[in-house]
C-alpha cells in the first residue's frame, strides 16, 4: 500500500481523486492549495504526488520547484494534472522534474498506468525504502 | 450840291435885271429849258443808279440772309451730331445690356436721319458668322435678329468686304446683282433706299450699321452716309467697351463660378474681418455670410482655438514663418463642433494687405479615422477577449469536464463497492458540473452578444423596488448556505426613467451574487437604492475578500478574475456583462474595495 498526496484547489475533483486512490487500495491525503500541499508533502513523505498547476496560495510549479529544491523530497514521483494542455507547458513541467503531465480530463486509466509505473509492486517496499 | 447852287445863282440874277430885251430872253428860256432837261436827265439817270444799286443790295441781303439762315441749320445740325454722339457714349457707359444700347443708338439715330428700320451686324470673321444684335424693321420685324448666321453674298457682307459705306436703291440692287456682288441678301429686298457703313471694331472691319426706307420719298444721300458712319464710330468704340467688359465679366464669372462651386471654402481676412466669402465657407462654418462678414474673422472659431489662430494670422501678416496648414474647430449656429483645416497665405487685397484661406472640413474624415481606431481598438479587444475565451475553456471547461469524468468513471468502475449514498453523491457532482459548464456557456454567449452589441435594449416602465426585493429573494434562495447577513435599504421614488429589467437583473443579481460569494466567511451584505435627480444609484457593499488595488483595472474585462478568489468557483465574466449592461442604460459603474476588507460596487442609472 502506498501513500499518496493529492494536492487540487478544485474539491470535487480532489474528492474524486481520493475515492479512486482508496478504491485502488493507497493510502491518500490531500490538501486545496499549494503551500498546503508542499506542508503535507513535507509531513507525510508521499510516494507519490498528484499535483494541480493553477492553484492559490502557490501553483503547482512551485510546489514542485520546492521539492526538488530539497534533498529528501526530490525523489517523489511528481505528477501534473494540469487544465492547460498546451504542450510547451508540459515540456517545461517535465524539464523542471515532473514525472508525469496529464491533461484534465483525465481518465483512471491514464491514473493507474502512472501508478503502475511509480509505485512499487504490491507486496514488495516501495523502491526509496 | 454844288450844282444846284450854280442854278439858283443864274434866277436870282435874272431876277434883279428887269429891262433885258425879248429875244435875249427867249435865248435864255431855251438855254434853261436845256438846262432844266439836261438837270432832269441827270435826275433820271441818278434814279435809275439808285434803284439798281438799291437792288443789288436787297440781293446780297437776300442772299446773306440764307446764307446765315444755312449757317444757323448747318450749327443746328452740328449740335444735334454733338448731342446725339454724346448721349450714344453716355448710354455706352450707363450699363445697359447691349442690346438696350443699341435701341437707344436707333433711337438716338432718328434725330439725324430718317432710321425707321436699322440693325447692327457685327462680324465673327474668325467663325465667319455674323450677330444680328439688333434688328428692327417695319416688314421683317425682328425676325432677322439672330446669331451665329453664315456669311454669305448679301448687302452686309458687301458693305463688310468693301470697307466703304454703301447707299444702295433698286437701281444699284439692280446692278449689284448682276454684277454678282450681291445675290444672296435677305429680309425684304424691295427697299427705295439703303445705306449701310462699316464699323472698326478693334482695328477691323468687324459689323456694319444699316438703315432703310421702303417709302418712295425717302432717298438716303452722301451726307446721310457721313452722319451714318458717324455714328457708326461712336458705336463701334462702345462696342469695343463693351467687348472688353463682356470679356473681363466671362473671366470674372469663370473664377467666380470656380471659387463658389469648389468644396473648399475661400476667405479673405482683412483688417481682422472676412471681406469675402464663398458659399462653401458659408456650409462649412454653418454661419450665415451676414454673421460672419460682420463679426470678427475668428467669431465661428472654437474658443480653444482662437489664441492660436490670431497669434498666426498675426505672424502671417508681419511676414513672419508660419506652419501654412493646421486644424481648428469652428461652432456652428446650431452648436456643433466642426474639425477644420486650413492652409492660408498672404496676398494683396484692394492694394493692402490681407490674407487668403482655403478650408476644409476634416469632421468626417476625423470622424472616420476615430472609427476606425475605435473598431481596430475593438477588434484588438475581441481578439484579446477571444485569446482568454480560449485560454479559459482551455482551464475552465476542462476542470468541470474533469469533474464530471471522474464521476462517471467511479460509477462506471468501482459502483459496485461504493455504497448508495456516495453514489448518490457522485451523481450529484456531475449534475453540478454540467450545469457549471451550461452556466459558463450561457455566459460566454451573453458576453458575445454584448460585446457584438446585440445585447438587446429594451427600456420600459418598471416597479424597480418590487424588482430589487425579488433579486435579493432570488439571490437568498440560489446561496443558501451563506454565512452573510443581508440588509436592504431602498429610498427609491417612481421615476419617470425606463429600465430594462432584464439588464437589471444582470447588473444587480451579479452584484448581490458575488458580494456573497466572495464574503465565504459571512459578514454584512448591503444593498441600497437611492434617487439622484433623474438617476437611480445601486450601491452593494460586503465585508469579504477585497480586490486587489493593482487588479481593479482589469475587474470589469471578461475573463479575468481577481487572484484572491481562491477556490470560490467564477468565470470571470459576471462584471463584465454588468459593466455592458449599466453602458446599455447609458450609466457609470465605480468600485471601491479594501483587500480583506470588503468591496463596494456603486452603480448609477
Amino acid at each position: 500500500m502506498a501513500r499518496i498526496l493529492v494536492i487540487e484547489d478544485e474539491a470535487s475533483i480532489r474528492t474524486n481523486l481520493l475515492r479512486f486512490i482508496r478504491l485502488e487500495g493507497h493510502d491518500v491525503s490531500d490538501a486545496a492549495d499549494g503551500r498546503a500541499g508542499l506542508q503535507a508533502a513535507k509531513d507525510h513523505a508521499p510516494d507519490l504526488i498528484f499535483c494541480d498547476v493553477m492553484m492559490p496560495q502557490m501553483t503547482g510549479m512551485e510546489v514542485l520547484s520546492a521539492l526538488q529544491g530539497d534533498k529528501a523530497l526530490q525523489h517523489i514521483p511528481f505528477i501534473f494534472l494540469s487544465a492547460s494542455a498546451e504542450p510547451e507547458r508540459k515540456d517545461e513541467a517535465l524539464r523542471r522534474g515532473a514525472s508525469g503531465y496529464v491533461t484534465k480530463p483525465f481518465n483512471f486509466a491514464q491514473l493507474r498506468a502512472l501508478l503502475h509505473q511509480y509505485l512499487p509492486v504490491a507486496g514488495e517496499p516501495p523502491v526509496h525504502g | 450840291m454844288g450844282f444846284q447852287m450854280v442854278r439858283s445863282g443864274a434866277v436870282a440874277a435874272a431876277a434883279g435885271t428887269r429891262m433885258v430885251s425879248e429875244p435875249d430872253l427867249r435865248a435864255e428860256l431855251t438855254q434853261l429849258r436845256r438846262q432844266y432837261d439836261a438837270l432832269l436827265a441827270r435826275h433820271r439817270e441818278l434814279q435809275a443808279e439808285k434803284q439798281k444799286q438799291e437792288t443789288s443790295a436787297n440781293v446780297w441781303l437776300a442772299q446773306r440772309t440764307r446764307e446765315l439762315q444755312t449757317e444757323a441749320l448747318d450749327q443746328k445740325k452740328a449740335e444735334t451730331l454733338q448731342r446725339v454722339f454724346y448721349r450714344i457714349a453716355e448710354r455706352a457707359a450707363a450699363g445697359l445690356s447691349f442690346y438696350d444700347f443699341l435701341q437707344s443708338v436707333h433711337g438716338l439715330l432718328g434725330e439725324l436721319l430718317y432710321a425707321k428700320n436699322c440693325y447692327v451686324c457685327l462680324y465673327d470673321a474668325q467663325k465667319h458668322l455674323k450677330d444680328f444684335h439688333y434688328y428692327v424693321d417695319e416688314r421683317d420685324g425682328d425676325t432677322l435678329q439672330l446669331s451665329n448666321v453664315p456669311y454669305r453674298r448679301g448687302l452686309t457682307e458687301f458693305v463688310l468686304r468693301t470697307a466703304q459705306p454703301q447707299l444702295i436703291d433698286a437701281a444699284r440692287l439692280k446692278a449689284l446683282e448682276a454684277a454678282g456682288e450681291v445675290t444672296e441678301g435677305s429680309g425684304d429686298m424691295t427697299f427705295t433706299t439703303w445705306l449701310g457703313v462699316p464699323m472698326q471694331i478693334r482695328g477691323t472691319i468687324g459689323g456694319v450699321l444699316a438703315v432703310q426706307g421702303y417709302e418712295p420719298g425717302i432717298h438716303y444721300d452722301a451726307s446721310d452716309a457721313d452722319i451714318l458712319s458717324f455714328v457708326a464710330n461712336h458705336v463701334s468704340s462702345a462696342i469695343e467697351r463693351y467687348q472688353a467688359l463682356d470679356d473681363l465679366r466671362k473671366s470674372e464669372e469663370r473664377y467666380r463660378t470656380v471659387i463658389e462651386n469648389v468644396g473648399v471654402g475661400v476667405v479673405v481676412v482683412q483688417d481682422g474681418r472676412m471681406v469675402f466669402a464663398n458659399p462653401s465657407l458659408v456650409r462649412i462654418v454653418g454661419h450665415p455670410l451676414a454673421y460672419l462678414l460682420s463679426q470678427p474673422f475668428t467669431a465661428a472659431v472654437h474658443p480653444d482655438d482662437v489664441p492660436v489662430m490670431l497669434e498666426r494670422h498675426q505672424r502671417r501678416l508681419r511676414g513672419e514663418p508660419v506652419d501654412s496648414f493646421y486644424g481648428f474647430r469652428v461652432v456652428t449656429q446650431a452648436g456643433a463642433i466642426r474639425s477644420l483645416e486650413l492652409s492660408a497665405v498672404k496676398i494683396e487685397w484692394g492694394k493692402r494687405d490681407a490674407t487668403l484661406l482655403f478650408v476644409v472640413d476634416a469632421t468626417a474624415r476625423l470622424e472616420s479615422e476615430q472609427t476606425q481606431r475605435t473598431t481596430l481598438q475593438r477588434q484588438s479587444e475581441l481578439n484579446d477577449m477571444k485569446s482568454r475565451l480560449i485560454s479559459v475553456a482551455s482551464h475552465e471547461f476542462r476542470t468541470p469536464l474533469a469533474i464530471i469524468l471522474s464521476s462517471a468513471e467511479l460509477l462506471k468502475d468501482y459502483g459496485n463497492r461504493l455504497p448508495d449514498t456516495e453514489k448518490s453523491e457522485i451523481l450529484v457532482t456531475i449534475e453540478t458540473g454540467v450545469q457549471r459548464m451550461t452556466r459558463m456557456l450561457d455566459r460566454v454567449l451573453l458576453l458575445g452578444k454584448a460585446d457584438a452589441h446585440m445585447l438587446e435594449f429594451q427600456p420600459r416602465e418598471i416597479d424597480l423596488v418590487s424588482l430589487c426585493h425579488r433579486l435579493v429573494d432570488e439571490v437568498r434562495t440560489e446561496h443558501p448556505q451563506s454565512a452573510c447577513q443581508l440588509e436592504t435599504k431602498f429610498a427609491v421614488m417612481p421615476t419617470p426613467r425606463l429600465y430594462d429589467e432584464k439588464l437589471l437583473r444582470h447588473i444587480i443579481g451579479n452584484l448581490l451574487s458575488n458580494a456573497i460569494k466572495y464574503s465565504p466567511r459571512g459578514g454584512k451584505v448591503v444593498f441600497r437604492a437611492r434617487q439622484t435627480g433623474e438617476n437611480v444609484v445601486f450601491e452593494v457593499s460586503d465585508e469579504g475578500i477585497g480586490i486587489p488595488a493593482d487588479e481593479i483595472a482589469h475587474l470589469f474585462e471578461s475573463f479575468q478574475r481577481a487572484s484572491n478568489v481562491g477556490d470560490i468557483q467564477g468565470t470571470g465574466l459576471g462584471l463584465a456583462i454588468v459593466k455592458n449592461s449599466v453602458q446599455l442604460h447609458g450609466g457609470s459603474i465605480g468600485v471601491a474595495s479594501i483587500l480583506g476588507k470588503g468591496t463596494c460596487f456603486t452603480v448609477k442609472i
